[in-house]
């Protein structure tokens, strides 16, 4: 067959093999799965106060300088492969960017 | 008649030169660069922060000072336009993209284009899902027909790379290697009130690209096994029912 | 994949609930588990209205679950009432709806603006008090209020400069709005302590002149401290901390010269535990049983 067709009765036989699979699994309940998102909830991000840590001296470190790309933060990189077959590791990552 | 201090007021507050506009001052009277700067900051921290918690893949992956230098970077260029915070960042996988420190790793565009969808998830209407229940009454030919309204969460975000397994990085960083150029598309669904983030091959994406385009199921279903040798039917159906990833069958 | 500022109210159908004259709490979502198993004795929540724009999800089923056992109050941070640009029809569809799908026993905003030519700025930036400026905010807060059919409360700011071209005091200015547009007020005694220290004026003045009989609501929040361009003190309104000292002293003095009204503790940044939140509104309300206790009434 150079082409797959489906027919009828694959994809019916398929759901219905689907919806058995389906089965086992234990749908939760809605009251339950809210009452589980209250503790993970994210933070809404709309705020009436001035900025975390927002003094003058923040201000002048963290808004007038620095395009300075600094060393990936500890462990960011150490379980990813980069590209080429390199391994990624901290200072590997860190010597290409422009400073 | 334009106020022209609130322009320049704020022109000042993203712009490059972080001094006062003209006619705000202290209550002395003298410029006050310092004191405008508290808006500035507030500005422009706000801005980072919000995207923080809109990407913490992002930020957990390159960590905290280098997502700070790329966050201030894009909230200067690209300020909201909307003030919904939890929406901010429509362009950022674009902006990451083209951002030169981040060349190496040429997958962090769709890691944001996943924290993207997964953000729309969360918000999405509570629509209830597709069950199995919905589909088993069927017969032969209106399965074939069966067009399937796609979940208001329901997302597919295709890659060259492994974005599915990196989008575990939101909860920091992952216990297992990931091998990060496996292309894989990632199906962000909200079933009830958790996101969820399933990794899919080349066929199963397809499949699901055709039925949540409005194809029918047996257009998807040809879709998908013309797409890949191993195209697993049922088992895809299946994780489609599992995930939640469609509201109901279209009423015909 | 569907655009997450689709709206999409439910039918609310929440008993009316109005806001007692006891403390409230801003709510943080990661509080809501604490609040509901411990049916935490608090008098109100208060939320910003932009944090519950979406469509669905874990926000509303929380918030949900908050206004099904407390009166919930709204508390807008994002329509630049103060904007020289028109209001944006659609956030104040979005914030109408809201309003509609919780049914707050109140609803206010700032006197401040954030959005400006389609730019939003996330913060609330500071006006000249002018004749012009005046207007454009009574025609803003008018709008607003028709749009949700009810009256809101206006709050005053936290500023850290001043405007040479201001031809107003902020108190006269705060009654004018309120004469003109039949708004009440909000009043943020941590705002007015935190911009009369930076400006060098008396809070105690500020209260003592301030239209006390249009306040419908308080807010009591802590401040950082950190120094101006010539070295004197400029206090910021971060939000991140207990509310100080001589703050409760003008939160008593305020209350002394009205009567018990709702009062909001306000914690947004590095947001504590609950039991700690809990403790500083306990405190709030321990004022406002001394002020119900002494009988003092405005006329």
């Amino acid at each position: 067959m150079s082409k797959k067709v489906a027919t009828s009765a694959i994809v019916a036989g398929a759901v219905a093999a689907a919806v058995t699979m389906v089965a086992h699994t234990t749908p939760a309940s809605a009251a339950g799965a809210k009452e589980k998102c209250f503790g993970v909830a994210l933070a809404g991000k709309n705020d009436c106060a001035a900025g975390a840590g927002t003094t003058c001296a923040g201000t002048s470190t963290v808004d007038y300088q620095g395009n300075a790309w600094s060393l990936v933060d500890a462990g960011t990189c150490t379980t990813m492969e980069l590209p080429g077959g390199r391994m990624g590791s901290l200072s590997e990552l860190e010597r290409d960017l422009p400073t | 008649m334009s106020d022209p201090t609130q322009h320049s007021f704020a022109t000042a507050l993203l712009g490059g030169e972080p001094a006062p506009p003209p006619g705000v001052v202290g209550p002395d009277g003298a410029l006050a660069p310092k004191r405008f700067a508290v808006y500035r900051n507030n500005v422009t921290v706000s801005l980072i922060e919000a995207l923080g918690a809109n990407f913490p893949a992002i930020g957990n992956f390159i960590g905290d000072e280098n997502f700070t230098i790329l966050a201030r970077a894009y909230a200067r260029s690209h300020p909201p336009t909307s003030p919904m915070m939890q929406a901010y960042g429509e362009g950022f996988a674009e902006f990451i993209d083209g951002f030169e420190p981040l060349a190496h790793a040429p997958f962090l565009g769709d890691l944001a284009r996943v924290e993207m969808a997964w953000l729309s998830a969360y918000h999405a209407a509570d629509d209830p899902v597709l069950t199995g229940d919905d589909m088993a009454g069927l017969d032969e030919q209106a399965v074939m027909a069966a067009k399937l309204r796609p979940h208001p969460a329901f997302a597919l975000v295709r890659s060259r790379y492994a974005i599915a397994d990196l989008a575990a990085w939101r909860d920091g960083e992952p216990g297992e290697r990931i091998r990060f150029d496996e292309a894989q598309s990632a199906l962000v669904t909200r079933p009830l009130m958790t996101v969820e983030v399933r990794g899919l091959d080349q066929a199963q994406a397809v499949f699901f690209e055709s039925l949540g385009g409005g194809g029918t199921l047996g257009q998807a279903v040809s879709d998908g096994l013309e797409a890949g040798g191993d195209f697993d039917t049922a088992r895809t159906i299946a994780l489609m029912l599992e995930a939640g990833a469609f509201a109901e069958l279209e009423k015909r | 994949m569907q655009t997450i500022l689709s709206s999409r109210p439910a039918t609310s159908g929440f008993a009316k609930l109005p806001i007692p004259a006891r403390a409230g709490v801003g709510l943080k979502a990661k509080h809501v588990s604490d609040i509901l198993k411990s049916d935490a004795d608090v008098g109100f929540f208060e939320v910003h209205a932009e944090n519950y724009m979406g469509a669905g999800g874990p926000p509303h089923a929380q918030l949900t679950a908050i206004r099904e056992r407390y009166p919930v109050s709204v508390h807008g941070v994002g329509m630049s009432i103060g904007g020289e640009n028109q209001i944006d029809p659609d956030h104040l569809a979005r914030f109408a709806a809201v309003v509609e799908r919780y049914e707050p026993g109140l609803v206010s905003e700032h006197l401040a603006w954030s959005t400006h030519d389609d730019v939003f700025y996330n913060d609330l930036l500071p006006l000249p008090y002018t004749d012009e400026t005046l207007a454009r905010i009574v025609e803003h807060v008018d709008q607003v209020q028709e749009a949700i059919s009810r009256q809101i409360l206006i709050e005053n700011p936290s500023t850290y400069v001043v405007f040479e071209q201001s031809t107003w005091s902020e108190v006269d200015f705060m009654a004018e709005i309120a004469e003109r547009s039949g708004c009440g007020l909000l009043f943020d005694v941590n705002n007015v302590y935190v911009s009369a220290t930076n400006h060098g004026t008396s809070p105690r003045e500020y209260i003592e002149a301030y239209p006390l009989h249009l306040v419908g609501e308080i807010h009591l929040a802590g401040h950082a401290q950190d120094a101006d361009d010539t070295g004197a003190p400029l206090l910021i309104d971060s939000h991140d901390r207990e509310v100080c000292d001589d703050v409760w002293a003008l939160y008593d003095l305020v209350l002394a010269r009205t009567r018990a009204l709702p009062s909001l503790v306000e914690w947004d940044n590095n947001v504590p535990d609950w039991p700690m939140l809990a403790a500083e509104a306990a405190r709030a309300d321990a004022a406002l049983a001394a002020c119900e206790a002494s009988g003092r009434r405005v006329a």
